[in-house]
Parts: structure tokens; C-alpha cells; sequence
């Protein structure tokens, strides 16, 4: 099974066309606001996966899954993806999330199934 | 003399010494000052693909066949110095080069070949992206991102992204 | 981007060889030296070089592995290849206890990078003192384009690109 190496989740990212350099912008730990609800434009998770020696041509399939607050159901986004290389990134884009209550915004990050790691944004009202 | 015509003259091609096992001409040659200078220009842009790709063409006139390539370790140097880069012009030409089976290329297709498996140490990206529909009227409210520098208690700042199981 | 040399050039001669096990060895018959290879052999001879007892001059066909595995028909490249050699055709590398004889191989290699040269010993000498231990005296062909030399072990040409060079000695005698 491919071994994580980091879950981050962010504003944006970029990678290099020529060195194949990531950038993350802006990871996202908490946002405020004076009315709820609010949007987030855009959020995106990157999920970078290393190869292990027993992965082959296996296939795999990774969830993000997020848990706004105050929502009974998580928002599931799936993707099957090989190890083709010793290294594996996962850019999984969400546009427009909503979130209408305070409180603990959290992404989990699966494989085949299994929590692997989270990343928890706190919701705050300001007044 | 710029470093494409270093790589090509009798200097640089004299000053390999002789044709290591594969493993050890591609260190010998990513620790030549050559190697580090033609990765600094490709990564700065003075070096473009175009150059590149038509550099490797003007090489190549001097092939003949049944008669050692002249200019083996320059293209062995060169796809050890284009190894990390994701670009076109590196993809193709180790790739390309790798797959040949000449006996005039003696060190190059080699050398070539440990440039490709050490590319799959390059990370893959696949890109998603998931669109909810914008809310109508679009009456919610701008957010405001905490200030990364705030550390107070008054936020709390819960960031688990590098847990692992 | 190589569509006209592979349209002009020839293949990779390659001759049958096998192990004693009888896998495949991979191998290829190199071409003949040119003016650069030659030029390159003596620069390479003037730098470290000048005690190396000529042996044959410049040829093509084998290199080092090709001289001590293949009798000269042919050129062994990759070190794969020499790691199956040693395990199936019943080498072993010599303790420190034990000398290398006539016969035995000289096998430099480097942490991290591999094999860089395979040679025979080809002649003893007696140390200089009674306590000395003996001098070996090792028969190399450096790559597939050089000439045979016979030469001290240290005094190998990769010295100063691989400092950090190790030299066991190998044999296909019982212990």
C-alpha cells in the first residue's frame, strides 16, 4: 500500500512545468467571518503518496472526505489511481464548498477505505 | 565558449577518461562542473528545448554507421543533466534515446536508461477538480482567513495535516 | 528525435554466453577505437599511466569483464551481468586472511555506485621484506576501446574520480 507523506490542504497550489516543484498557498487552518453562512471559493487537498515496494500495478483508491460542521452526511470525492512513479500527488480541487454553522471543518484522507489523516480548519463567527 | 560548445569539444570528451560501467559514468558525469552548469542554464531559460532538441540534431550529423559516436558523452551528459526536469524536450529525449539499440552509441543508450528508472523518483500529479454549484443570489458572506500569525488562544489553530496513521 | 541514426546505424552484435548455470549473460561486441578513444587512452596513460606494463594495443571488441569472463570476444557492460557472473558461475570473495593467487580477479567498486572495473591477477612478487605482504600484479583492459595493461592494483585510473574506491579480490577456488 502506498505510504502518505503529507495531507495538506490549501488555497491554491502550483507546480513547476520544468523542475516539477510544488508550491502550496495559503493552507488553510481557519476562517472567520460575521455572518454565516459562508463559501469557500476554492479549497484544494494535496495528498502525496510514496511508492512501497510491494505496490506494483495495483490499483488504488483514495477518498477525500469532508465534514462540514454541523452536517450529518460528508461530501465523498473518490480517486483510483497506480504508483506508475516512486511518488504520487493528488491535487483534488473543491470549488464553492459551503459551510453554514461554526465549528470544526474537517477533511479526512482515505485509502481503500481507511482514515489515513485529517486536516481540521476551525469555522469561527466573529462579531 | 558557451557550455554547448564545451560539451562538444575535444577538452571536455578527453577529460572523461574512459568508459566507466554505467552506474559510474552517470555519477562521474552529474558531478562535472559542466553537468551543474547546464542545469542552471536549462532551469534558467537560457536554455530552451528548441535549443536543446536542435543542438542534439547538429550532433547527430556526425554520425557514422559501424563507427563509434564521437559525441557519446556528451549525450550521456546531457540526459544525465536533463534527468530531474519534468519538461518535453526531457521526457522525449531520455526516453527516446533509452530505447535505442546501436552499436555506435556505446555509453549514451546506458546511461540513458538509469536517467529514465531514476525519473520515476519525479512525483506524478493528477489533478481533480469537484464544482458545487454557486449558491444563488450569491448572498454569503466574504470569509476571512485567520492570520497565520495570530497564535492567541482566541483561535485555535487546529492543524493536523502532517498526522499519519 | 533519433529516427535517422536508428535508420543508419547498426545493432548491438551480441554472442551467446551463458553462466555456468547457464543463464543468459548480456553482452555486446564493441567497435573498433577511433582517433578520440586513442587520444583519450593517452591522456589517460599520462596521467596515471606511466608504470602500466603494455600488454596489446588499443583494440575494440571487450572490455574488462569481456577480457576476464568472455576470452575477448565480446564486451560485458552492465553490472547485472557481473553480479550474475559472480553468483553463478561459483565465485567468492577472498577473507582478509587468505592471498589472492594467479588466476584470482581484482574487483574495484564504489559505496553507492557499483562496479567500476574488473581485472586478473596475472603475476606475485615477493614484498619487499620478508614481513612485506606480497605484490600483486593485475592484467586490465580499461574500457572497450582500450589497449591490455599490467599494472600495481592502486594504480587504476579512476583514483581520483572515485577516491573512495574498494578493491576485493575474488576467486572461483574452494575455501
Amino acid at each position: 500500500m502506498p505510504k502518505l507523506e503529507y495531507f495538506v490542504v490549501s488555497e491554491g497550489i502550483s507546480v513547476d512545468v520544468l523542475t516539477n516543484r510544488i508550491s502550496l498557498f495559503n493552507v488553510i487552518e481557519g476562517v472567520q467571518s460575521k455572518e454565516l453562512p459562508i463559501l469557500l471559493p476554492q479549497i484544494v487537498a494535496t495528498s502525496t503518496w510514496n511508492k512501497e515496494p510491494s505496490d506494483g500495478d495495483n490499483d488504488y483508491q483514495t477518498s477525500l472526505r469532508i465534514y462540514p460542521p454541523g452536517e450529518e452526511r460528508p461530501k465523498e470525492f473518490a480517486i483510483n489511481f497506480r504508483m506508475e512513479q516512486d511518488r504520487h500527488r493528488i491535487h483534488q480541487t473543491i470549488i464553492n464548498l459551503q459551510i453554514t454553522q461554526p465549528g470544526e471543518l474537517i477533511l479526512e484522507v482515505l485509502l481503500n477505505g481507511k482514515h489515513i489523516a485529517s486536516h481540521t480548519v476551525s469555522v469561527k463567527k466573529i462579531d | 565558449m558557451n557550455i554547448l560548445d564545451k560539451i562538444k569539444s575535444d577538452d571536455f570528451l578527453l577529460s572523461v577518461g574512459f568508459e566507466l560501467p554505467p552506474a559510474a559514468l552517470h555519477k562521474v558525469l552529474s558531478r562535472t562542473s559542466e553537468c551543474a552548469e547546464l542545469v542552471d542554464a536549462y532551469k534558467s531559460g537560457v536554455l530552451t528545448d528548441t535549443t536543446l532538441r536542435s543542438f542534439v540534431q547538429q550532433l547527430l550529423k556526425n554520425f557514422r554507421p559501424a563507427e563509434k559516436f564521437p559525441y557519446d558523452i556528451t549525450l550521456a551528459l546531457l540526459a544525465v543533466s536533463v534527468e530531474s526536469f519534468s519538461s518535453r524536450f526531457a521526457e522525449e529525449f531520455i526516453r527516446d534515446l533509452s530505447q535505442l539499440d546501436l552499436a555506435e552509441l556505446t555509453s549514451c543508450i546506458k546511461v540513458a536508461k538509469l536517467c529514465l528508472a531514476g525519473r520515476e523518483r519525479l512525483a506524478k500529479n493528477e489533478y481533480r477538480q469537484f464544482i458545487f454549484p454557486s449558491p444563488p443570489n450569491n448572498n454569503y458572506r466574504e470569509v476571512h482567513r485567520v492570520p497565520e500569525t495570530v497564535k492567541d488562544s482566541h483561535f485555535e489553530n487546529k492543524y493536523s495535516d502532517l498526522v499519519t496513521a | 528525435m533519433f529516427e535517422f541514426v536508428k535508420l543508419i546505424g547498426s545493432p548491438h552484435k551480441e554472442l551467446h554466453l551463458d553462466t555456468r548455470k547457464g543463464s543468459p549473460i548480456r553482452n555486446e561486441v564493441a567497435l573498433p577505437p577511433t582517433d578520440l578513444t586513442r587520444r583519450r587512452e593517452q591522456l589517460l596513460i599520462r596521467n596515471f599511466g606511466t608504470n602500466w606494463e603494455h600488454r596489446c594495443r588499443p583494440c575494440g571488441v571487450y572490455n574488462c569483464a569481456g577480457l576476464t569472463w568472455a576470452s575477448r570476444r565480446t564486451s560485458i557492460p552492465e553490472d547485472a551481468e557481473w553480479i550474475k557472473i559472480l553468483g553463478e558461475d561459483g565465485y567468492r570473495k577472498l577473507s582478509n586472511a587468505e592471498n589472492p593467487l594467479v588466476g584470482d580477479l581484482a574487483i574495484y567498486h564504489s559505496e553507492g555506485v557499483g562496479f567500476l572495473h574488473v581485472g586478473q591477477v596475472v603475476q606475485i612478487e615477493r614484498g619487499l621484506t620478508a614481513q612485506s605482504p606480497p605484490i600483486h600484479k593485475i592484467l586490465s583492459k580499461w574500457d572497450s576501446s582500450s589497449g591490455e595493461y599490467i599494472h600495481l592494483p592502486h594504480e587504476v585510473p579512476f583514483k581520483e574520480s572515485f577516491s573512495d574506491y574498494r578493491l576485493e579480490y575474488w576467486t572461483d577456488r574452494e575455501a
